[in-house]
């Protein structure tokens, strides 16, 4: 059974958007004595937990900077929270700070230690684990363009992801475009026309469900 | 139904060709389908980063059908979209998030 529906990160969530990015906010709630105050939204500013994990490998110094090396992108960015576990000399309370200091790469990136005298160290699992992000924290379903084609052997359905019912609307759309590089208008409307006609007659539905008709009124 | 069906249909009638050119035409068609039946349904998981209000869409999202947040059961659960986000936001400073709000 579900539990903690409405802990973080359940609060109350909201988006909305522009043409190149989305807004994620979320809903800002106070208490004031006895009193609870649901104020705008704002951004993201809740506890973390703690899903975001990359794997440490090896660990170098240069005086009181830590450079830790990842095994795969660490995805960090400078002003990020980490903690780090795993190392001998280099965990997160041997940090004079929790803050990503430098990103020097994308395997890279650089601490500052309490201390300088720390020898480097190698062939490490250690875990760097973001306290600033939640991996795979959101989820966007979207209408999506088509995969370019670039080979005579792509299939449009396997290779473009265009259901194979719409594959001959490809056709009379690129028989109106050469009849319009010809000059023959008429033919190109034709075919244009089959194009829009196919387009809007296929069906949408593929999940079963009916769909409503409005019966005529006398 | 390949790409090179629908290049020898279309050279049966019009004649030979450019490659290059019929790639471009059939890519055209594509995405005029996309953009008018809107068919084509993909989903993209993101990080959810502290104090960031903006994330990046790519070229491809042609239209966004809803936003989920995976919630303490690690189970994903849909969000509203907000309505008039111009008069329900705090606004964007330098205290609140890393993103300036344009």
């Amino acid at each position: 059974m579900a539990t903690n529906k409405r802990n973080y990160p359940n609060d109350y969530f909201a988006w909305y958007n522009d043409d190149s990015r989305l807004a994620i906010v979320e809903k800002v709630i106070s208490t004031e004595g006895e009193n609870t105050h649901y104020d705008a939204y704002d951004s993201f500013q809740s506890s973390v937990d703690d899903s975001y994990t990359r794997t440490v490998t090896a660990v170098s110094r240069s005086e009181q900077i830590g450079s830790y090396t990842t095994s795969t992108a660490h995805g960090l960015v400078v002003g990020e929270e980490v903690s780090i576990s795993g190392t001998t000399n280099f965990n997160t309370s041997d940090l004079a700070s929790n803050i990503v200091l430098n990103v020097i790469d994308t395997t890279t990136f650089q601490m500052t230690l309490d201390g300088s005298s720390a020898s480097n160290e190698s062939g490490l699992t250690a875990t760097v684990t973001s306290k600033d992000r939640i991996a795979n924290g959101y989820r966007i379903s979207y209408h999506s363009k088509y995969t370019d084609v670039t080979s005579q052997a792509n299939d449009l359905y396997t290779d473009a992801g265009l259901d194979s019912g719409m594959h001959q609307y490809v056709l009379c759309y690129v028989k109106a475009r050469l009849l319009e590089d010809m000059g023959d208008l008429e033919k190109a409307q034709y075919f244009r026309q089959m194009f829009e006609m196919g387009m809007n007659k296929y069906p949408m539905r593929k999940s079963g469900v009916r769909g409503l008709t409005v019966p005529k009124l006398p | 139904m390949t790409v090179q069906d629908i290049i020898e249909q279309a050279e049966r009638v019009m004649g030979r060709q450019p490659e290059s050119y019929m790639f471009r035409l059939i890519n055209d068609a594509l995405n005029e389908i996309a953009a008018k039946r809107q068919h084509n349904i993909k989903h993209s998981l993101g990080d959810l980063v502290q104090k960031q209000r903006w994330y990046n869409l790519t070229d491809e999202m042609v239209d966004i059908v809803k936003v989920e947040i995976k919630d303490s059961d690690g189970r994903y659960v849909r969000i509203p979209k907000l309505v008039d986000p111009h008069t329900l936001l705090k606004e964007d400073d330098v205290t609140t998030t890393h993103d300036s709000l344009i």
